[in-house]
C-alpha cells in the first residue's frame, strides 16, 4: 500500500517529521517497506542568481557567468541556451553528487575557462526528462538549499512516498484514511475525518439494480448505485494527477481517476459504467458456464456459475468486486454513468480471483473485507468529486439489499491485556484506544460489551481487541521478564535417541574426511524412477521445475547429481554424505531418515607419498561397518546378502542385514549403466544406511568386564589356495569356530588373486593370508597343543572351502 | 709385574689408536678373547702357588676390567663421530607439503541447529518432529488458516499428488514448522510444554532470496502464566548467546500471523558499514523472526483449554540465521553440494557446539 506524506495529511493533522511518522507505522504493525523520499536528492544543490554573463572567449555556444550563492559568487561555464542575467539558477558546487549524470561533479576547465560548478537542468536533478535548458527559479533564495526552495514553491516535488505491507487482517488499512485513523489512536496527530455533503439531487436513475437470489444471500447482499447525467470527462486536475502519479498509477480520465483514487484514498473500490453503453437494468447474479467478458485490462475471461458477475441486457459488463468489462467502460467522451458501490463476499471474491489468475486492486481489497457501512458514504464522496470535477446532475440512490454489517458483542475482561503480554496498561487507556479506533464500548456490564466498527472484520474475540490495544500501546512496553521454572517434563534426554545417533554419525562421518551434503528434498523423474525400486512415487501437484518433480526415495540421486556437477569443475577426488528424510509414500509420516554417502575419485589429492589410491567398495563397507557398530550394532550379528537394488554393481555390492527381515544398510558400487545415464565419470562407490531400522540400545550404560589373559599368546599365519568364489568371510569364520576359547582374532592380511596369481596358485584360484592370534587363558600352550590346532584349522578349512594350505 | 704392565699399556694404546668398531672388535678377541692373551693369564692363575696367585689375580682381574672400560668408552666415542657423520650428510627438504589431511566438513545448516537447540535446551525446550508431508488440517486449518483466509495464498504452497478419490483436500508439503505445535500439543500429556522443532519446510518460490526448500525453527511454550513478557526475555537470551553480542538489543514490532495473537515481528539492532552488517550497535534494525502469543483457536483446535493455558510461539529462518551469523552470502548455494563451498563454509567435526566449551 502506497501513499505520499501529504495525502495521509489530508485525514492526520500531524506536526510530526515523516521519520516519526514512519517509526509509528512500524511500531502499530503497519511495516514500512520502502520510503522515497526526494528531500534528499535535492538538499546537497543551491538556489543562486546569474549576477554577470558573459561569452566565452573560445566558444559560440556557451557563456561564463557568475553565480552567487550567497556567501561568494561562482564562475561557472554554462551551454544552456536559457541563460539570463538576473536569473533563479539550481546550482551544484564542486563535489556534489548529480543524480541525473550518475557522477560527481568537479572543478573543470571548459576549453581553457575554468569553471566551478554547475547549473542544473531538470533532468540532471532526476526531476523529468526535460533537459533542453537549466532550471529557472522565479524567486531564488540565494544560498539556502534547493529543497527549502521546493518546500515552498512546488511542495508535491519533495512529497515522501510511503510503502506499506498490510497484512491480511487489516483490510481497512488499505486505505490512507484507515491508516490516519491508526496514527491518530497512537498519538500521531488528530484524525481529520472527511465531512460528507449530500449532493443535491432530484430525479431518480434510469437504471436499477436486481439481486438475483443466487447472490443476495451472501455474494452480493448490498449494491448501491447512482446515475449522474450530463458529465463532462476529460483529463484530471494536477491535484490527482499528482495523487494517483505520486502512487505509481497512471491518470486516464476524471472519472476513472476518482474510482482509483477512493480505492487507495478509502480503501473503496466502486466502479463507473458509461451509461449510455448500458442497455436496460443491471442484473447481479452467477454467471452461467461458458459466459464470458472481455475486461478493461484488454483480457478475454470465461466465466463460470460459481463468480458473481453484474450484467446488463447485452451481457456480463463486470465481474463483482474484481474488474469491469471493457464495452461499458468509461472514455473521455462519457457523458452519463452509472457508478456502482456494493458490497462483494470475500471468500467468493477471492475464489473468483484466483481461478481467473487476475489480482487487482478492488480484488484485493474485496477478498480482505470493505467496510461494508461506507457504501454509501462512499458513492458520495465520489458523486460530490465528480460533479464538481465535471459538472452533471446526479440521480438518487438506487439501494438494493441491506447492508450486511452485523455488529458482535464481544465480553472484554480488564485483565486481559496484562495476564496476556504482561503490559499494564490502565483501563482508561483501554478504552481510549478501543473508541478511537472505532470501537463501541459498553462499560456499564461486567465484563466490559465492545462492538467492533464495520471496518474491522477481522475482530471477533477477546484476544483480538488485546492485540488492538498492545498494538496501539506499542510493543517496546515489554520488559524481558524470565520464564519461571519448569515444573514438568523430563530433564535427561531431551532428544529422541535417533536423532542423538544422527548428530553422532554426522560428526563421525566427517571425521573421516567426508563432507556434508543438504541437497533438495525434489528429484526428477528419471532419478526416481532409477532409485525408487518401484516403491510409490511421490510426485507434485505443482512442481516448479522438471528437475523437482518428485520426493526423493533415496538420497543418492542427489549425491550423484553434485558429484556430477563438481566433476565438472574440476574436481574429481571426494567423498560426501547427507543425512535426511526419503519418502515411501504420500501420507504424513510415511518417510525416513536414511544416510546415504559417496566416495569419487581417489582417497586423496595427489601428492608426493605415493600412497594415493582409488576409493573401492570397502571404503563404502568400512563407513557402513563404522556407522552400524556407533549405533550400537554388533558387527558379528550381521550378515551380507547380495540381493541389492538395482542401481548398484550387481557383483560388487551387498546389503547389510540383521536377521530375516531387517536391512540396516547397502554398499557397492553405483551400476555403471546408472553412472553412464547420470553423466558421471568412473562409477563412484555409494552407501545408505537406515538408522530407523535398528532396534533401540537395550539402554545399558556399564561395560562388560574386561578379561586380560596373563598367559604367552601364539600367532601364526597360514596361506590358502581357494577357488576364486570363495568368500573370505566364510573361511574366517570356519577358523573362528573351532576353538572360541583359544582363537582369538581372524586377521586376513593377504589377497593374492587375478592372472598374476594364476601362475602361481592355478587359474580360476586365489590366495588368502590369514593372521591367527591364539590366547590361552588359563595356561601355556605347550608345542603339541598348537600344532594340533593348526592342523584341525587346515583341515576344517579344507572342509568348507576346498582350501589347500599354500 | 712389569709384564702385565707393559700388556696394559699395549692395549690402551691400541685401543685409543682404534678408528672403528671393528678395530675395537679385533682389540677384544686379541685380549679377551677365549684364547686371548688376558684371557691365557687368567687360566693360567689356577695353576698359581697360593701366594702368587694372591699378588697376581687381583692384578689381572684389574687389568681385564680396565680394558672393558676403555673398549666402551672407545665404542661410544666412535658411535657418536658415526652419528655425526650420517647427520652432517642426512637433510631433508622439510618444506615439502605433508601428507592431505583427512577432516570432512559439516553442513552450516547442520552446525547452527545443533547451536540454537544447544541454547534452547538449556532453556528447557526439548525438541519435537513432525512429518514433512502434512495434511491440510494440521498446516492450515488448525492453524487459524481456514481454507479461504487471503493468508493461505501467501504460503506458496506445494501440493503432493494423492488419491483423488479420498474426497479429503490433498496434503501438502510443509509450508512452516508449526504443525508441529498442533501434533505436539494435541497428545496425551501435550500441555505443559516448551518444544522446539527445526525442520526442512517448502514453499514453491525460487529466486535470488528463496529457495524451494529451507530450514526452519520453531519454539512454543504452553503454560498457566506465560506472557508476552517470557517471550521477549527467551528471544533475548537466545539471540544474545546465538550471537555472542551480550547487550543485543531486540524490537518487537506489532505484526498479524494467523496463529498467534498478539503478534510481532522481531528485529534486532545493527549497523551496515560498507555493506558489512553488525549486530548488536547502530541506527538499523534487522528483522529475524516472528512470534507472538498462541492463539486461542489454536489451542482450541488441539483441545487445549485456552482459559487455562496460555503461551507463546516463535518461529525463525535456520539457514537465514546461519547467513547472518557467519557471513555467508547466498542462500542458493547451501543446496548445491558444491565441494568449494563447503569446505569454505562448512565446520569441522570437532566443534560440536555446547554452552559451556564455545558455540562455535
Amino acid at each position: 500500500m502506497k501513499f505520499s506524506f501529504s495525502w495521509l495529511k489530508t485525514y492526520l493533522e500531524c506536526d510530526e517529521n515523516v521519520n516519526a511518522v514512519l517509526d509509528a507505522l512500524n511500531d502499530l504493525g503497519l511495516e514500512v517497506e520502502q520510503v522515497i523520499d526526494p528531500t534528499e536528492h535535492f538538499s546537497n544543490f543551491i538556489t543562486g542568481k546569474i549576477v554577470d554573463v558573459r561569452k566565452h572567449p573560445n566558444a559560440d555556444k556557451l557563456s561564463v557567468c557568475s553565480v552567487d550563492v550567497g556567501k561568494n559568487q561562482h564562475q561557472i561555464v554554462c551551454g544552456a541556451p536559457n541563460v539570463k542575467l538576473g536569473m533563479g539558477v539550481v546550482v551544484a558546487l564542486p563535489g556534489t553528487f548529480i543524480p541525473g549524470l550518475g557522477k560527481k561533479i568537479s572543478v573543470g576547465k571548459i576549453r581553457e575557462v575554468e569553471s566551478y560548478g554547475m547549473m542544473c537542468s531538470e533532468f540532471e536533478l532526476n526531476l523529468s526528462d526535460q533537459h533542453d535548458g537549466i532550471i529557472c527559479l522565479d524567486e531564488p533564495n540565494v544560498g539556502k538549499s534547493f529543497t527549502e526552495w521546493l518546500k515552498i514553491n512546488d511542495p508535491t516535488r519533495i512529497d515522501p512516498i510511503i510503502d506499506i505491507a498490510i497484512t491480511p487482517n487489516r483490510p481497512d488499512a488499505l486505505g490512507v484514511r484507515g491508516i490516519a485513523r491508526d496514527l491518530s489512536a497512537k498519538g500521531l496527530g488528530k484524525f481529520l475525518d472527511r465531512k460528507s455533503n449530500k449532493v443535491l439531487c432530484n430525479y431518480q436513475s434510469p437504471i436499477s439494480v436486481i439481486l438475483k437470489n443466487n447472490v443476495a444471500e451472501k455474494d452480493c447482499p448490498y449494491f448501491v448505485g447512482r446515475y449522474i447525467q450530463g458529465l463532462k470527462n476529460g483529463s484530471s486536475p494536477e491535484w490527482l494527477v499528482n495523487r494517483l502519479t505520486s502512487i505509481g498509477l497512471r491518470p486516464i480520465s476524471t472519472l476513472v481517476d476518482l474510482t482509483n483514487f477512493l480505492t487507495f484514498d478509502s480503501a473503496r473500490p466502486l466502479h463507473a459504467f458509461d451509461a449510455d453503453k448500458l442497455k436496460g437494468d443491471l442484473v447481479v447474479r452467477k454467471a452461467v458456464n461458458g459466459e464470458e467478458i472481455e475486461a478493461l485490462d484488454g483480457k478475454s475471461y470465461k466465466l463460470d456459475n460459481t463468480m458473481t458477475i453484474i450484467a446488463d441486457d447485452q451481457g456480463v459488463q463486470a465481474v463483482g468486486g474484481i474488474i469491469g468489462g471493457n464495452s461499458s467502460g468509461c472514455t473521455e467522451t462519457t457523458k452519463n454513468v452509472f457508478i456502482e458501490s456494493a458490497y462483494f463476499d470475500p471468500v467468493s471474491t477471492a475464489m473468483t480471483g484466483r481461478k481467473l489468475g487476475l489480482i487487482t486492486d478492488a480484488r484485493y481489497r474485496f477478498e480482505r473485507g470493505v467496510d461494508p457501512s461506507f457504501t454509501i458514504p462512499g458513492i458520495e464522496y465520489y458523486t460530490e468529486l465528480a460533479i464538481k470535477l465535471c459538472g452533471g446532475k446526479p440521480s438518487t440512490l438506487v439501494c438494493s439489499g441491506s447492508n450486511p454489517y452485523k455488529a458482535d458483542m464481544i465480553n472484554f475482561r480488564e485483565d486481559r491485556v496484562q495476564r496476556v503480554t504482561g503490559i499494564k496498561v490502565p483501563i482508561k487507556r483501554q478504552l481510549e484506544i478501543l473508541k478511537k479506533l472505532g470501537f463501541v464500548c459498553d462499560t456499564k456490564k461486567q465484563p466490559i460489551l465492545v462492538q467492533a466498527p464495520s471496518w474491522r472484520p477481522d475482530i471477533t474475540g477477546e484476544i483480538d481487541l488485546v492485540e488492538e490495544i498492545i498494538r496501539i500501546t506499542s510493543l517496546d512496553q515489554l520488559i524481558a521478564t524470565p520464564l519461571p521454572e519448569k515444573n514438568f517434563g523430563a530433564t535427561i534426554s531431551k532428544q529422541s535417541e535417533l536423532r542423538q545417533n544422527v548428530n553422532k554419525i554426522r560428526r563421525y562421518l566427517a571425521s573421516k574426511g567426508m563432507r556434508e551434503c543438504i541437497s533438495y528434498s525434489f528429484i526428477n523423474e528419471t532419478q526416481a524412477r532409477l532409485f525408487g525400486e518401484g516403491k510409490d512415487k511421490v510426485t507434485l501437484s505443482n512442481s516448479i521445475s522438471s528437475e523437482m518433480t518428485h520426493l526423493r526415495p533415496s538420497l543418492l540421486p542427489g549425491l550423484l547429481t553434485s558429484s556430477k556437477k563438481n566433476q565438472a569443475r574440476g574436481i574429481h577426488d571426494f567423498s560426501s554424505f547427507e543425512i535426511g528424510e526419503v519418502f515411501t509414500g504420500s501420507e504424513p509420516g510415511q518417510e525416513n531418515i536414511e544416510i546415504s554417502g559417496i566416495f569419487v575419485g581417489c582417497d586423496q589429492e595427489r601428492n608426493a607419498f605415493q600412497n594415493r589410491r582409488s576409493y573401492d567398495v570397502f571404503d563404502a563397507k568400512s563407513v557402513v561397518e563404522g556407522t552400524l557398530k556407533y549405533l550400537g550394532v554388533k558387527l558379528e550379528s550381521l550378515q551380507l546378502d547380495r540381493q541389492v537394488p538395482k542401481f548398484f554393481h550387481p557383483n560388487k555390492s551387498a546389503l547389510v542385514r540383521l536377521g530375516k527381515f531387517k536391512v540396516l544398510g547397502v554398499f557397492g558400487e553405483l551400476h555403471p549403466h546408472i553412472g553412464l545415464r547420470m553423466g558421471i565419470k568412473k562409477c563412484p562407490v555409494i552407501f545408505s544406511i537406515f538408522p530407523e531400522q535398528i532396534p533401540e540400545n537395550s539402554g545399558k550404560l556399564k561395560k562388560s568386564k574386561l578379561s586380560q589373559s596373563d598367559y604367552p599368546s601364539v600367532v601364526r599365519d597360514f596361506a590358502f589356495v581357494v577357488d576364486e568364489g570363495i568368500e573370505a568371510q566364510k573361511i574366517m569364520a570356519t577358523i573362528k569356530k573351532i576353538n572360541k576359547d583359544l582363537i582369538q582374532e581372524v586377521k586376513l592380511f593377504d589377497v593374492f588373486e587375478g592372472p598374476q596369481a594364476y601362475q602361481q596358485v592355478g587359474r580360476g584360484k586365489k590366495s588368502l593370508a590369514f593372521e591367527i592370534l591364539i590366547q590361552p587363558k588359563d595356561k601355556t600352550l605347550e608345542d603339541k597343543e598348537i600344532e594340533n590346532l593348526c592342523n584341525k584349522i587346515i583341515l576344517e578349512v579344507n572342509n568348507v572351502s576346498g582350501g589347500v594350505l599354500r | 709385574m712389569d709384564d702385565l704392565d707393559k700388556i696394559k699399556q699395549n692395549y690402551l694404546n691400541s685401543i685409543s689408536t682404534a678408528s672403528s668398531l671393528d678395530d675395537l672388535e679385533q682389540i677384544r678377541i686379541k685380549g679377551l678373547g677365549k684364547k686371548g692373551e688376558v684371557t691365557s693369564l687368567m687360566k693360567a692363575i689356577g695353576s698359581m702357588e697360593e701366594s702368587e696367585r694372591r699378588v697376581k689375580a687381583p692384578k689381572l682381574n684389574f687389568l681385564k676390567t680396565e680394558i672393558i672400560e676403555e673398549i666402551e668408552k672407545k665404542k661410544l666415542l666412535i658411535t657418536e663421530e658415526n652419528i655425526n657423520k650420517r647427520i652432517s650428510v642426512e637433510w631433508l627438504d622439510v618444506s615439502r607439503p605433508s601428507r592431505p589431511s583427512q577432516m570432512g566438513k559439516i553442513h552450516p545448516i547442520s552446525q547452527v541447529t545443533e547451536e540454537v537447540v544447544e541454547i534452547f535446551s538449556n532453556l528447557g525446550f526439548s525438541i519435537a518432529e513432525g512429518p514433512q508431508i502434512e495434511s491440510d488440517w494440521y498446516n492450515f486449518d488448525a492453524l487459524n488458516i481456514p481454507p479461504e483466509h487471503p493468508a493461505r495464498q501467501e504460503f506458496d504452497t506445494f501440493y503432493v499428488d494423492s488419491n483423488p478419490d479420498s474426497g479429503s483436500p490433498p496434503h501438502v508439503l510443509r509450508t512452516h514448522t508449526s504443525p508441529v505445535q498442533i501434533r505436539h500439543m494435541e497428545k496425551e500429556n501435550g500441555v505443559p510444554c516448551r518444544i522446539i522443532v527445526p525442520g526442512k519446510v517448502f514453499r514453491s518460490d525460487y529466486d535470488q532470496t528463496h529457495t524451494p526448500m529451507f530450514n526452519q525453527l520453531e519454539g512454543l511454550a504452553i503454560d498457566k502464566d506465560l506472557t508476552m513478557s517470557h517471550l521477549k526475555w527467551t528471544l533475548e537470551e537466545f539471540c544474545r548467546a546465538f550471537f555472542e553480542v551480550e547487550d543485543l538489543e531486540l524490537r518487537f514490532r506489532s505484526s498479524h500471523f494467523p496463529f498467534t495473537e498478539p503478534s510481532a515481528e522481531v528485529d534486532i539492532r545493527c549497523s551496515w558499514e560498507d555493506g558489512i552488517l553488525k549486530l548488536g550497535q547502530g541506527e538499523s534494525w534487522l528483522e529475524i523472526l516472528g512470534s507472538g502469543m498462541v492463539h486461542p483457536k489454536v489451542l482450541t483446535a488441539c483441545n487445549v483449554d485456552s482459559n487455562c493455558y496460555q503461551g507463546f510461539a516463535f518461529g525463525m529462518g535456520i539457514d537465514r540465521l546461519a547467513m547472518l551469523k557467519y557471513g555467508i552470502p547466498d542462500l542458493r548455494s547451501f543446496f548445491e553440494g558444491d565441494v568449494r563451498w563447503l569446505d569454505h563454509y562448512g565446520f569441522d567435526p570437532l566443534n560440536i557446539p555446547s554452552t559451556n566449551s564455545g558455540l562455535r
